[in-house]
């Protein structure tokens, strides 16, 4: 399916649900999901995929019931209760509906995608109407988009045994961590390189210890550091390296360490911290 | 799909959660999502398949009780169903038939549809019941 197509001379009000009236921060149209907006005192289109604010966590949410051809233009919305979305909407009856990706799109939950935020809206009604009840719960599932922080932790080439060594990563605020390895051209016919997962709880790393290996996770069934080494025949693969959600320490280091290498080996790795307390995550550059 | 398959032992409610007290009309285990019935002024077993009323979810049972006992029902915030049901983050979990939880996915024909909430992934799901009096045609 898609999101209701909303043909807004067919819109209007089925009920006494509440509503009020509003001043817009953007151009919208009758029929868009819009949310309130406390700091600009006004409302705009809602969205699944943005921030937490504009998906209705925290905030009002409703129905716009005219359309602001700019910003600061007055609308009146509804709150809750039965709205009117016309014939050409194909209201499916029974349908559960929910915030959609495009700012103020309704879509069926048939729709729904992993990066969404779950808002739900409403429930489908004969003659095209919306039982609009909206809900903002907050959870965007996607693991990798919305609630993911990537960091970068080295990149280079060595032709001798100096370790790689990754920064002291914080984990504070996602419970998981991923390390992931990546090789390029391994030029040594005979070096080998191991790989050691440090953890602490000072940030300065002062208390560093190695982390037991029933506290990392394995990409094998093996001893999770063995696991993620590579040697001289492992040109251009990855490795990856997890430290459990259950672990006790905030920070992380990682050490890739060469050993009787005499060329050019290019090692590059980041790490993966999933699972964070307050989504979405926005990425930054490093 | 199908209705979560709850472990009894594992319910809870969150300590941020509503929890009422409510005197049940039938024997109940922690998990299963309740209504209350005017006429009897009891709590029973919601279902997506009975009468209107009977969709009219109020909350899930977070005790176990006999007939005219009476149990803890938690009606907003994060309920703990546990590892063993798994609720998926993200997924949104209907009223099904007899008191379970069913993922909105599996909606069919006849079925009055009534929001119970969305999984977090991590044994829960966030309450935001919303019973629509709506039937699947």
């Amino acid at each position: 399916m898609a999101a209701l197509n909303i043909t807004i001379a067919e819109m209007r009000r089925d009920d006494d649900g509440p509503h009020e009236l509003g001043r817009t921060f953007e151009a919208l149209n009758a029929g868009q999901a819009v949310y309130y907006d406390a700091d600009r005192r006004a409302w705009g289109k809602a969205s699944a995929v943005s921030t937490l604010l504009a998906s209705g966590v925290d905030t009002k949410l409703g129905l716009a019931l005219s359309s602001a051809l700019q910003a600061n233009a007055s609308i009146e919305i509804q709150r809750e209760g039965n709205v009117v979305l016309g014939a050409s909407a194909n209201v499916g009856v029974g349908t559960i509906y929910i915030l959609g990706a495009v700012a103020g799109s309704i879509y069926p939950t048939s729709d729904v995608k992993i990066t969404h935020g779950r808002t739900i809206l409403g429930v489908g009604a004969p003659a095209g109407v919306l039982r609009f009840s909206p809900y903002a719960s907050g959870i965007f599932p996607a693991s990798v988009l919305n609630d993911s922080l990537y960091k970068w932790c080295f990149a280079g080439q060595v032709t001798d045994n100096t370790p790689f060594v990754s920064p002291i990563l914080d984990r504070l605020g996602y419970e998981e961590v991923t390390f992931f390895l990546m090789t390029g051209t391994i030029a040594d016919a005979d070096v080998t390189f191991t790989v050691l997962l440090e953890h602490g709880d000072a940030a300065n790393f002062s208390d560093a210890a190695a982390v037991p290996d029933g506290e990392m996770v394995s990409q094998a069934s093996g001893a999770p550091e063995t696991d993620a080494a590579f040697n001289f025949g492992d040109d251009n693969e990855v490795r990856k390296l997890g430290y459990k959600s259950t672990a006790p320490k905030r920070y992380l280091r990682l050490t890739v360490t060469p050993a009787a290498n005499a060329a050019a080996a290019d090692v590059a790795c980041f790490c993966v911290l999933g699972a964070a307390a307050s989504v979405p995550v926005t990425q930054p550059a490093a | 799909m199908a209705a979560l398959v709850i472990t009894a032992a594992q319910v809870k409610a969150d300590a941020d959660a509503t929890v009422i007290t409510g005197r049940v009309g039938v024997a109940v285990t922690p998990g299963q999502m309740l209504f209350y019935e005017d006429e009897s002024r009891l709590w029973k077993l919601a279902s997506s398949t009975g009468t209107l009323a009977q969709a009219r979810t109020g909350g899930a049972a977070v005790a176990t009780s006999a007939a005219n006992g009476t149990v803890g029902i938690c009606t907003d915030g994060l309920l703990i169903v546990g590892a063993g049901a798994a609720p998926a983050k993200g997924t949104i979990y209907i009223q099904g038939i007899n008191g379970a939880i069913n993922p909105s996915a599996d909606a069919a024909t006849t079925w009055n549809v009534t929001i119970l909430g969305v999984g977090d992934g991590n044994g829960g799901i966030l309450l935001g019941i919303n019973p629509s009096d709506q039937t699947v045609p």
